[in-house]
C-alpha cells in the first residue's frame, strides 16, 4: 500500500515537472512559409538523389548484362556457375532484407 | 469531428497539397515539439527532431492507414527518430552512455528565471535507459494505453507494461 502512494506521489511528481517543460516551451510554431522551403529543399534533395540512384542503377545493370554475355560467349561453363550461384543466393539476400524491414518495423497506425 | 478534419487535410495532402499537409502539421507542432523536449530536454534538438519527423510524414503520408490518430502516428514516427538518433550517438560517442541526461544550458536559465524547481524524481527519471523514460512518460502523461505504445515502439504490449513498472521501481528505490 505504502508503495503504491509512494508510486503515485513520484508520478505526480513527474507530471508537475513535465508541465513545467511545457511552460518553458511556451507555445511553438512553424510559419507555413518555413514548412514550404523545408519542403521544397526536402523534394529538390529527394529529385537529384533519386536521379543519382537511376543512373547507378543503369550503369550496374549494363555492367551485368555485359559480364554474362561475355561469360556466356566466351565461358559457358562460367556463365553456369554464376546462375546457379545467384539462385542460392538470391533467396538469401531477399529474406535478410526482409527480416531487416521487419525489424525496422512499420510504422502504419 | 477533429479527426474528420485531419482526415479531409491528410486526403488534399496525398494529392499533393502542400498547403493542406503544412495545415496539418502546424495543428500538431506544437504538442509534438513538447513531447520530444520532455525526451531530449534540449530545444535545439527538439526542434531539428520536429523538422525532420515533418519530412518523414510528408514522404510516408501515403502509407498512414487512418486506423489511428495522426497524432499517435506523428508520436510514432518521432519516437524511432529519437531512437535513431541515441543509437547513432551512442555509436560515434561511446562516452555519451556515461554523461548524465540533464536540461539544456538555455532551459536551465529560463527554468531559474522563472522561479522553476525540478524534484529529484525529474532527475532520476531523466537518467533511466529510453527504452524505458518513453513508455513512462507516453503512459503517464499522454495517457496512451499499452497496446498503443506498443505499436509506437513496436514492441510487445507485455514488453511496454513490464518496462514501465520496472522503470517506477527502480525510481522508488533511488
Amino acid at each position: 500500500m505504502k508503495q503504491k502512494e509512494k508510486q503515485y506521489h513520484q508520478i505526480e511528481k513527474l507530471k508537475q515537472d513535465w508541465n513545467q517543460l511545457d511552460e518553458l516551451a511556451g507555445n511553438p510554431s512553424l510559419s507555413t512559409i518555413e514548412m514550404k522551403q523545408q519542403l521544397e529543399v526536402y523534394q529538390e534533395k529527394q529529385k537529384k538523389r533519386f536521379y543519382k540512384e537511376l543512373v547507378i542503377f543503369f550503369a550496374t545493370a549494363v555492367l551485368i548484362l555485359s559480364c554474362f554475355i561475355i561469360s556466356f560467349v566466351q565461358v559457358p561453363v562460367l556463365f553456369i556457375v554464376i546462375e546457379i550461384g545467384a539462385m542460392i543466393l538470391g533467396p538469401i539476400v531477399y529474406f535478410a532484407l526482409v527480416k531487416r524491414k521487419n525489424k525496422e518495423g512499420k510504422v502504419l497506425l | 469531428m477533429e479527426h474528420e478534419q485531419d482526415w479531409s487535410l491528410i486526403e488534399k495532402a496525398r494529392t499533393g497539397d502542400q498547403d493542406a499537409f503544412t495545415q496539418l502539421f502546424q495543428r500538431y507542432y506544437s504538442f509534438l515539439y513538447k513531447y520530444l523536449l520532455k525526451l531530449t530536454l534540449d530545444e535545439e534538438v527538439s526542434a531539428d527532431l520536429a523538422q525532420d519527423t515533418m519530412l518523414k510524414c510528408y514522404t510516408n503520408l501515403a502509407s498512414f492507414k487512418g486506423e489511428g490518430k495522426f497524432s499517435t502516428w506523428m508520436i510514432s514516427i518521432s519516437t524511432r527518430l529519437y531512437m535513431d538518433l541515441l543509437r547513432k550517438q551512442k555509436r560515434e560517442k561511446n562516452w555519451l552512455n556515461q554523461l548524465k541526461r540533464t536540461l539544456s544550458r538555455q532551459l536551465s536559465w529560463q527554468a531559474n528565471t522563472k522561479g522553476m524547481e525540478w524534484s529529484d524524481v525529474f532527475t532520476d527519471f531523466n537518467q533511466l535507459e529510453d527504452d524505458v523514460r518513453v513508455p513512462i512518460l507516453l503512459h503517464h502523461y499522454y495517457g496512451y494505453s499499452y497496446d498503443e505504445i506498443g505499436q509506437i515502439m513496436n514492441i510487445r504490449s507485455g514488453t511496454v507494461k513490464s518496462r514501465v513498472h520496472n522503470g517506477l521501481k527502480i525510481l522508488r528505490k533511488e
